[in-house]
């Protein structure tokens, strides 16, 4: 349990973003990918990332489509934008460089 | 755009929650029940499983939450349930919600409605191009008194050539035949008026100086209200016939501000037709200043040309007395209103100022009554900001309220003015509401009202008692500056109610001591009526024996008394000549600097008739000269002659220009008459009256005055009657009761004085309203303490006295703090007040006591219910 760490702020959005980049996916879905890539480090309280699904969704980043078969309950879907993926690469490139300094610090102050 | 999309969606997020909220708990739930299957298929039990599931998932309460909040504008939803929250609440409290509402309608709607008047009859600008540059020449007497004569086309050419600091000069004259008043009335005015005024015909054009030649052009210019009313604004008027006239153009309705009465243009000839001519006319000279220019410097200029003028023209002897100045006069509203006016606006503002304090107050009793409340709200999480907007939120509701009362008050009273909008000016429309200044009375008072219900708050907040959830500290030091704010509001209501009280008791004593003034006629049963004989051709001396034959046969009807006649049209409610007179004794004197009198031309049966008794001397004698004798009034013996005897005192009127050139003759003085107030009694100490007789005159245009027992109509059908059997054209103008047309003068101060009553009371009650409350709440709170009190013996007697203590105390101070205001603030009435002093010591202490009872009865109410506290329930309610 030690080894489980809460996620640092404002980082959730960009999990699910990148989770998405691999293609639609439900909420349960996503959390699940979150926790199962970060080999279970990273603890997401699930229920967290519906409002940051919203907030994606509100800001247009991702898009939401009720998905219905029959016999089944219907699924909300999240698919990511062209705006997503856009905002994905740019964000991704400053967390690397912003962790990548921080790397250098703490390995050579 | 992206943002609008959003901010769209946000709104429908808004109105459309319950099917959003749908949407969410369907993800919520499909997310839990996978959960529960996986946990189920790791081994848990069912039950188990379930646990486990909510555990990872985290409370959905606080997802829901911050999915609203991530989702919807959360302030707005907050305003609404907040909004609904203030009303359930203020409902509650309907007494404590009329109180504020009923304060708010009145003290809104009084100043909408004077502001109102107060802009439409003097702050509202012109509807002309730059109004600032347009000015009114007069021709004013060099040794003036008062009058301000007008000019002719010989002044305008002059002028039109050689003023270079005017950009244009135009002239207009207004032609009222108040004989008919069914004839249409013209603005006469050169073919440049228009371009000065800036304005631009809205149908058609406006007239070319080819048209204005001659003396009767048959050219007209309809006004758009003539335009509108007459022809239904028919558009294709240009061109087409009036009478023999041809109507070329309709000018814009902003001209008529100039005179209500206009119905149409026609040209002014811009020929010069008098020759060498005194300056002076009928019409009126108009001029518009270059940019830049200032007044003064146009009147320089104006002064040298017509200097140059008269060396040129004018004898040396005609100079002297001739010489009248042009001078230009900024073009505005004629304002005899102003003061009057502004006078109200500031009682109006005091009692806004009363009614604000009185709302204060209420609102604090109510924030400290509801102390607990706030602070149970507080201590279960809500901050500061959230309890401002629920205080923000029930004073908006309530001024909201009261602005909407207010409008509906002033709606009425405007309405109100608007049926005297015709005896204060005729010239002018009546007031309307809606316009964009109410917007500019409306917002400030909503605004002061906002802030004001933020103040108990505030010190509320800051006396730390909402921060404290202390049910004990009910009557602790605690909120001794929340108290002590309250005592200052009640003060200063006090001291403000003190000075309307005593303004208003200034005014009614003038007014009193206005009406007990003697007219100095008997005025009980005279009839007056204007009289108009139509008979252009007639020689003048026909006209003589017409007029005795007129009054003969008015003394035949029966119950006519006594009947006589004068020039003007008419004897009360009208301005009578003002003149000046040079004394003979005293001529150099005199003649450098005439003094100033109102001449009124009577006929030789005047005295009698009127009832004036002549107290010196002799009346005049029947078909007497004018210009061989004078009769003065008493007033003019006191003034000019120190009270010697008047009788053969010689003296001659001047007239605009100089001495009555026609005789080198001095009439004299035959009698003294007792002082008459023909222009309202408050003329009593105005300028004295020279009369002179004028039965050798041979005017078309005077006034009959009869003296009658009988009631006013069928009189006047029976004089009209015989006037026809005289001649068919004869009539008898608006006959009036002089009785009646004396009261009219007085309506004005009639009206102001009521008005600053009615603003007295409304201040008084305001503040008896006031102590009552905080006396009220003082001893709600106090009432352990008075408990305890009485319980150890205090009789009801010393708790009343205390509680009484309490308001005159509070009382006596603003008493004092009015008292001195009112010594500085009484010199604004002084145009106002009549054989009354600024500082009045009888009308200072009617108001104090006045006020004084007041406070003692408000402050008796809750001193009563303090004495009925019952120790016993008391003590055991705690």
């Amino acid at each position: 349990m030690s080894k489980r760490k809460d996620l640092l702020q404002g980082t959730l959005d960009l999990l699910v973003l990148r989770v998405l980049e691999t293609g639609p996916r439900h909420g349960y879905a996503i959390a699940r990918r979150i926790e199962q890539i970060s080999e279970d480090v990273l603890k997401v309280q699930q229920g967290s990332i519906y409002p940051s699904l919203h907030r994606l969704e509100d800001k247009a980043l991702i898009e939401s489509e009720w998905l219905v078969e029959d016999g089944k309950r219907p699924v909300k879907v999240y698919t990511l934008s062209k705006e997503g993926k856009a905002y994905l690469q740019a964000e991704t490139e400053s967390w690397q460089t912003f962790s990548a300094a921080v790397n250098t610090v703490l390995k050579n102050a | 755009m992206g943002w609008v999309l959003r901010l769209l969606a946000r709104f429908r997020a808004i109105f459309s929650k319950s099917s959003l909220d749908e949407d969410l708990d369907a993800e919520l739930i499909h997310h839990l029940e996978l959960l529960t299957e996986e946990n189920v298929r790791n081994g848990m039990t069912e039950k188990e499983a379930r646990r486990q599931a909510r555990i990872t998932f985290g409370g959905v309460e606080k997802i829901r939450e911050l999915h609203r909040e991530a989702r919807g504008i959360t302030w707005l939803e907050h305003a609404f349930r907040d909004l609904g929250f203030s009303t359930r609440l203020l409902w509650k409290s309907k007494g404590f919600s009329f109180a504020v509402i009923a304060t708010l309608a009145i003290c809104i709607g009084l100043n909408t409605t004077v502001y109102s008047t107060l802009y439409r009859l003097v702050l509202e600008p012109l509807p002309f191009k730059d109004p600032e540059r347009i000015v009114h020449i007069f021709n004013v007497p060099k040794s003036g008194v008062r009058s301000h004569s007008s000019s002719n086309t010989a002044q305008y050419l002059d002028f039109k050539r050689n003023a270079d600091m005017f950009e244009n000069i135009a002239l207009s004259r207004m032609n009222i035949i108040h004989s008919r008043p069914e004839r249409k009335t013209p603005l006469v005015v050169t073919p440049d008026f228009f371009e000065l005024m800036g304005v631009e015909p809205i149908l058609g054009r406006f007239f070319t100086d080819e048209e204005a030649q001659g003396h009767d052009e048959p050219f007209i210019v309809l006004t758009q209200t003539t335009w509108e009313n007459e022809y239904a604004s028919d558009p294709d008027i240009v061109g087409k016939a009036r009478g023999e006239r041809v109507i070329i153009g309709v000018a814009p309705r902003s001209l008529e501000v100039l005179d209500r009465r206009i119905d149409f243009f026609r040209p002014h000839s811009i020929r010069d037709n008098f020759g060498n001519n005194p300056r002076l006319g009928r019409s009126d000279l108009w001029g518009r200043l270059k940019p830049g220019v200032t007044r003064e410097q146009a009147y320089t200029q104006l002064l040298e040309i017509e200097k140059r003028y008269h060396l040129e023209n004018s004898s040396v002897e005609e100079r002297t007395h001739f010489e009248s100045i042009p001078r230009p006069f900024l073009l505005g509203k004629p304002n005899p209103y102003k003061a009057r006016l502004l006078l109200l606006q500031g009682g109006a503002l005091l009692v806004l100022l009363v009614g604000c304090i009185n709302i204060v107050n209420l609102l604090l009793a109510r924030a400290m009554r509801r102390c607990n409340e706030l602070s149970l709200r507080h201590s279960f999480g809500a901050g500061k900001l959230p309890l401002i907007r629920l205080m923000l939120c029930e004073c908006f509701l309530l001024s909201f309220c009261g602005a909407l009362a207010g409008l509906a008050l002033s709606w009425a009273s405007i309405r109100f003015v608007n049926r005297y909008m015709t005896v204060i000016d005729p010239n002018e429309a009546p007031l309307q509401l809606g316009d964009a200044l109410f917007v500019s009375t409306l917002t400030p008072a909503l605004a002061i009202t906002l802030i004001m219900s933020l103040v108990p708050f505030i010190l509320l907040w800051k006396s730390g008692r909402i921060q404290k959830l202390d049910r004990n500290s009910r009557s602790s030091s605690t909120d001794k500056s929340a108290r002590g704010f309250g005592n200052g509001l009640v003060v200063s209501q006090v001291a403000i109610t003190f000075i309307l009280l005593v303004g208003a008791g200034l005014l009614f004593r003038s007014f009193s001591n206005v009406l007990s003034v003697d007219p100095g006629f008997d005025q009980s049963s005279l009839v007056q009526g204007r009289m108009s004989m139509p008979f252009p051709d007639a020689r003048s001396h026909e006209r003589i024996g017409l007029r005795k034959k007129i009054v003969q046969t008015t003394l035949q009807i029966p119950g006519v008394e006594k009947a006589c006649f004068l020039k003007s049209g008419s004897l009360v409610g009208t301005q009578h000549y003002t003149g000046r007179l040079v004394l003979r004794a005293r001529q150099t004197e005199t003649e450098r600097d005439p003094l100033p009198i109102l001449i009124m031309y009577v006929s030789s049966a005047f005295f009698d008739t009127m009832g004036i008794p002549i107290t010196k001397g002799r009346s005049f004698y029947e078909g007497e000269d004018e210009l061989d004798t004078f009769i003065v009034d008493e007033a003019f013996v006191e003034t000019y002659l120190d009270g010697e005897s008047a009788l053969r005192t010689e003296m001659m009127t001047v007239r605009g220009s100089g001495l009555t050139p026609t005789t080198k003759v001095w009439p004299r003085v035959v009698g003294v008459a007792k002082r008459a107030n023909f222009q309202g009694l408050q003329e009593r100490d105005g300028i004295p009256i020279v009369y002179a007789c004028c039965d050798q005159f041979t005017d078309r245009s005077w006034a009959l005055v009869l003296r009658t027992q009988r009631s006013l109509d069928p009189l006047a059908r029976e004089v009209r009657a015989e006037l026809k059997e005289l001649h068919p054209q004869l009539n008898w103008i608006n006959p009036s009761s002089l009785d009646v047309s004396l009261d009219q003068l007085h309506l004005d101060r009639k009206g102001i004085t009521l008005l600053s009553g009615v603003f007295a009371g409304l201040a008084l009650v305001l503040s008896a309203v006031g102590i009552y409350g905080v006396l009220l709440y003082d001893v709600q709170q106090r009432q352990r303490e008075i408990g305890i009190r009485s319980a150890i013996g205090a009789s009801r007697g010393i708790v009343l006295k205390m509680i009484l203590h309490q308001g005159l105390w509070k009382a006596g101070i603003g008493l004092g703090i009015g008292l001195l205001a009112s010594i500085f603030l009484t010199r604004f009435l002084k145009d106002r007040l009549f054989d009354v002093t600024t500082l009045d010591p009888l009308t200072f202490s009617l108001a104090a006591l006045f006020l004084l009872s007041v406070v003692l009865v408000a402050s008796y109410l809750p001193a009563r219910r303090a004495v009925r506290v019952d120790p016993i329930e008391t003590l055991r309610a705690e």
